[in-house]
This record gives C-alpha cells, structure tokens and sequence, in this order.
C-alpha cells in the first residue's frame, strides 16, 4: 500500500509543470524515504531528477518500495483537474497497474477521483557522480528565467561565464548580439534577491537556451535557483521545493563534435 | 559471460598495446609475434565472435624453455576452447561450448583442469567486450573496457584509426595509445588426427560480476588489472596453478556504454558498432549527448541486483561446464542463416 497526502496540492501541480516539458514519461519510484524520478529527456541531453522527502508529505505511507512509471501529459492532463486550492492524496497499490489521485476540497465537501493506468518502462540506470564545482552561484529564481527567456530570442545557446566579478550570459544570433551581466550582491539583505558566487576557478562554457527555458518553468517551485558548473561536466540547476525535496536539472555543454 | 569482442588494432599496434617492462632491462619491449600453427591469420574485427582467431599473450618458456620468465608472444588462437580429448577430424565437433569456463569449479573439470595443471595461462587482448541486456523490450548491447586516459574515447572513431605510427610506442615509455583489455584465459593445444597439425585455441574464464557490472549479467569476464596482475597470470614457472587462480576476480575498474544492436549479428563488422548508442532513440549518440552519458555511467547503477539465479550444480556433469547457471547462450545471436557460411554454428550445450 502507498499512500502520500499533500495538503498543498498546488505544489505537486507545479512540480509537473516543471518536468513535463522535458519528459514525456518518467518513473516514479516510491519508497519508505520519499518519492524519486530521475530521468533523461528523450534528447539525450539533459537529466532531471526530483527528491520528495516522506517528511513533507501531510501524510506519507509505502510498506513496500514500488516504481510508477506515468505518462507525464495524461498526468497532467489528470492535475488540470485539480483547483489550486485542494488537497492531493497519490494511492496505489503494492504491486500497481494504476494509480489514484484524490482531490479533496478545504472543506471536504467535494472530493473527486481519478484513477490513470500505469506504463512499463525500461529504465536505464542513471548514476549521478559526486562532483566538486568550480563555481556555484545563487541568485533570483525569476531573474534566471527573465535572462533565459530574452537571450533565447537572439540565438540557439548561451555562454555562462562565471569569473569573481561576477556572471556574464551572453548569445549571439542573426541578427546581432546580447549580453547579460550579474556582479555579486555585495551586502545581503533578503538572500532571496541576492547574487552569491562561490567560484575556485572561472569557468565558461555553452549551453542549449531551449533547455535552460524549459528548467526555468521550475521558477514558480523556489524563489532561488543554483547553477553549478564546471569544466567539461553538465550544468547543474537546482531549484529547491521547501520543507520537502528539490527538483535539479543536469545539462551538458555544447561541445564541438568531430562526428556531426 | 563472455561471447563477443572488439579487437580492431592491428598486428603492429597490438604488440605495441602489449608491451610490457623488462625485468632485465627496465625499458618497454613488445612481445614477439608468433603465427597461428593452422595457417589461420588474426583478422582485426568489431564484432569478434567464438571461432575466430584472436591475439592472445602466453609465456614465451612455452616454446622456448630458456626464456626468461617474464618475456612473452602474441599469438592468434581460436576461441573455443578445443578439448585435447576430442577426437574427431573437425575441431568444432565436440559438441561443447568452450568459450567460457566459470572460474568455479574449473579444477573439477578435465578440458580445463589439465591445460591449467600444464601451466596453459594465457591473456586474451581485446579493445572491449560485448554484453547484452535483458530489456522488457528487448536486448541492448553494451560496450564494456578499461578506463582509457582523458582524451581518448573507446567510441570514438579516431581512437582506433588504423595505422598508428611508432610515435605512439617508445621503449622509454611504452604505449599511449587506448589502452587495451587484458583478460585470464586458458589455452590448449590440439593436435589434429588428421593432418596432424596443432591447433591452438582458447577459452575465457568467467566470474560472478562484480556489483558495479551485475545489472547486465551475472556473469563477467575475469580481467586482468595491472600489469603485475597480467605478469603473474602468465607466469606458470613462478606462480603456480592455485595462485594464480587467486587472480581470477570480479573487478569494478570498467567503463561502458550503450552501442547499437547491430552487434548482434556477426555479419556486421564496422566502427559504427562501438560508437555511443541511445537506447531510447535508437540513434547514434553525439556531442553533449556523449559527454552526458559518460558522464552518468561512472557510478554504480542503482538499480536492484537481480535475483540471485539457483546456482547449477556443475560438478554433477562429467561434461565440461562452460556455460553459466542459466544455459544463457544466446547472447552472440549467430542468427541462423545469418552466420557466415564458413563458421559453425555455435552449439547449445546438451545437458540442461
């Protein structure tokens, strides 16, 4: 039996919203610990994985370890269905076909069921290697997203160039050129607006706008977004999800290829 | 489990992947070359299957017992082990499977027993070894061989272009090409009873996978890590059969990639097949694409160990046993009429 309530079911809303533009399905493996999705996107590129912590959940049971694999987009279509303000409660059983999620309105007065059938899918072991970063930086999860969402419009990628001055994103397309540059906050008021660069040495390197826009739709999940980078290893964009998990995205540099 | 190969480099660039310290001297030297004694040649192949002949290294104190003990050649010999008691005029009717031999139990059993007992240790050579997962929705092969140094990449095409100059080998420095996979095998010679020529060939010795390698099999090659290792292997004069047994162990020192399902079928021999292969898109794998899945692969899976398989009793036969618990063979598809004409067929074993 599994079981996971979420009071603030809003948030499992938007947790799609931030995976379902990368992925097409997904497993999610549900344990005594939380629930896991980690997964590649059909490109081969970039890498999403998710945490839920048992913790967060209202109300969170598995008795044995057991993996959903969804189709994102009926999924979503299934939390279209859900108001902003109702309760989500996931159940399933221990060795599922479906999957039932519950939507309980604040006073309980309207309680809706839908019931979506679970996929098979292969999935491909995925290890993660610890990795040291050359620079982190934090700084405003909508700030991100704006800088994402203009360059995007000048050419296909991006360069990320993180030196102690501070983070320059720039892009150059047909029809001219753009840059952005961020210096380091230097006195921190609200950490959620500041700048903070942890840097052991510059780095820059080149990224797909199309998936750094479609990591940004995680924006809405944490006022704060962390990219780690360094020198021939994907780009890690973390968004943490508060009192539960986090949702991070893994993408790899553009890198000159002798076979394309 | 151990049924398919890429071994691409050529005579010369193989000796120079070979070479090894002197004791005497301290300096690299290659080992010597020495032909096949069937008139077989080695054919350098992506995709080398059972049956063919590959390099592989032996102690030179096998043909020449004034050797010194560290010096060695490099001979081609057939894979499938040929068992000395087979009688027949046709090598390959003995009706075994002799290209694994699981490392336990292996005194138990005659065909190998006997060449181990006669010090018959060899290292077969290979760029990497093929192996086949079990998919729900079907098999996908893998590339599987020795970290190389940064900058070369198994998959890639220029890592194994042909022709590689002497500037890649010094006797100061040795080989800075890719480096190669050294794997415990044995070997046996077998004297036909027809035209009473010898006939040299070999089999892999098998181990339970290491965790890092059981989510494709439970099975894996016995590799040799190091050229101590490779030395003592080799040497039957200084090492003897039970320590050099202790050698023969799952190891975790492997890299691997996804390649293309074009494996499968031993016709089909080109680089393409050790190229990066997405599972998903069924494509070739490019650019970023490649640095994400390499980067990926260098942990352990997380996956669940499969469930322990029931362990076949191998001692019970008195037939040699070289296949795995669950007979599981097939993995090499020589597909029916797809085989080359001039192979035999690849036998299922009798006893299941």
């Amino acid at each position: 039996m599994f079981e996971a309530r979420l009071v603030q079911g809003a948030l499992l809303k938007k947790i799609l919203e931030a995976i379902k533009d990368l992925l097409t399905e997904a497993s999610w493996d549900c344990a005594q610990g939380g629930i896991q999705l980690q997964a590649m996107d059909n490109s081969h590129v970039s890498l999403v994985s998710l945490t839920l912590r048992s913790d967060g959940f209202d109300k969170y049971r598995c008795d044995r370890n057991l993996t959903m694999g969804m189709n994102l987009a009926s999924m979503t279509k299934i939390m279209k269905c859900c108001g902003n303000d109702e309760i989500i409660t996931m159940k399933a059983q221990d060795e599922p076909d479906t999957v039932t999620f519950m939507f309980e309105s604040k006073n309980g007065d309207k309680i809706s069921e839908y019931e979506m059938k679970l996929m098979n899918l292969d999935q491909d072991h995925l290890g993660i290697p610890e990795t040291d970063y050359a620079c982190v930086i934090k700084m405003p999860s909508g700030e991100f997203a704006r800088i994402c969402r203009d360059l995007s419009q000048f050419g296909e990628s991006m360069v990320i160039a993180c030196s102690k001055n501070g983070i320059k994103f720039s892009t150059s397309g047909d029809i001219g050129t753009g840059n952005v540059k961020l210096a380091q906050t230097s006195s921190v008021d609200k950490e959620e607006e500041a700048v903070i660069i942890e840097m052991q040495e510059p780095v820059t390197l080149t990224f797909a706008c199309k998936y750094l826009n479609n990591f940004a739709k995680a924006t809405p999940l944490s006022p704060v977004v962390s990219l780690s980078l360094s020198p021939d290893v994907p780009l890690v964009v973390e968004y943490k999800i508060e009192d539960i998990g986090y949702v991070r995205y893994y993408l790899a540099p553009k890198i000159e290829d002798d076979d394309s | 489990m151990c049924g398919r190969t890429a071994c691409t480099l050529g005579q010369k660039e193989i000796c120079m992947a070979c070479s090894y310290k002197s004791s005497e001297t301290g300096k690299y030297v290659q080992p010597e070359w020495k032909d096949s004694t069937d008139g077989k040649e080695y054919c350098p192949s992506y995709n080398m299957p059972p049956t063919h002949h590959t390099p592989v290294l032996i102690s030179k104190m096998h043909m020449d017992k004034t050797a010194d003990h560290s010096e060695r050649l490099l001979q081609p010999m057939v894979w499938g082990l040929i068992p000395f008691w087979h009688k027949d005029a046709d090598p390959q009717s003995h009706g075994l499977s002799t290209i694994n031999c699981r490392s336990e139990g292996l005194m138990e059993k005659k065909t190998f027993s006997v060449p181990i007992k006669k010090g018959r240790r060899c290292v077969v050579v290979a760029d990497g070894f093929y192996e086949w997962e079990k998919k729900k929705t079907g098999k996908q092969p893998y590339l599987f061989y020795f970290p190389q140094r940064r900058g070369l990449s198994v998959g890639d095409e220029s890592t194994w272009k042909k022709g590689y100059n002497q500037e890649l080998w010094s006797p100061k420095d040795g080989w800075k090409g890719p480096r190669v996979l050294t794997i415990a095998g044995l070997f046996d010679v077998w004297k036909s009873p027809e035209t009473e020529k010898l006939m040299y060939s070999y089999c892999v010795i098998t181990v339970p996978s290491s965790p890092k390698i059981s989510w494709v099999h439970h099975r894996m090659p016995a590799i040799l890590d190091g050229p101590e290792e490779v030395q003592a292997w080799l040497n039957y004069e200084d090492v003897d059969a039970s320590n050099a047994l202790k050698l023969v162990k799952p190891i975790s020192n492997l890299e691997w990639h996804a390649v293309s399902p074009a494996v499968g079928n031993v016709k089909n021999d080109s680089v393409e097949l050790v190229k990066h292969y997405s599972s998903t898109s069924g494509k070739k794998l490019v650019g970023s694409q490649k640095l994400m899945s390499a980067w990926l692969q260098k942990e352990s899976p997380k996956k669940s160990p499969k469930k322990e398989e029931p362990e076949h009793n191998a001692m019970k036969q008195e037939l040699p046993d070289e296949w795995d618990a669950d007979g599981n063979f097939q993995e090499p598809p020589c597909q029916g009429s797809d085989h080359e004409d001039e192979e035999p067929p690849l036998k299922k074993p009798k006893a299941e």
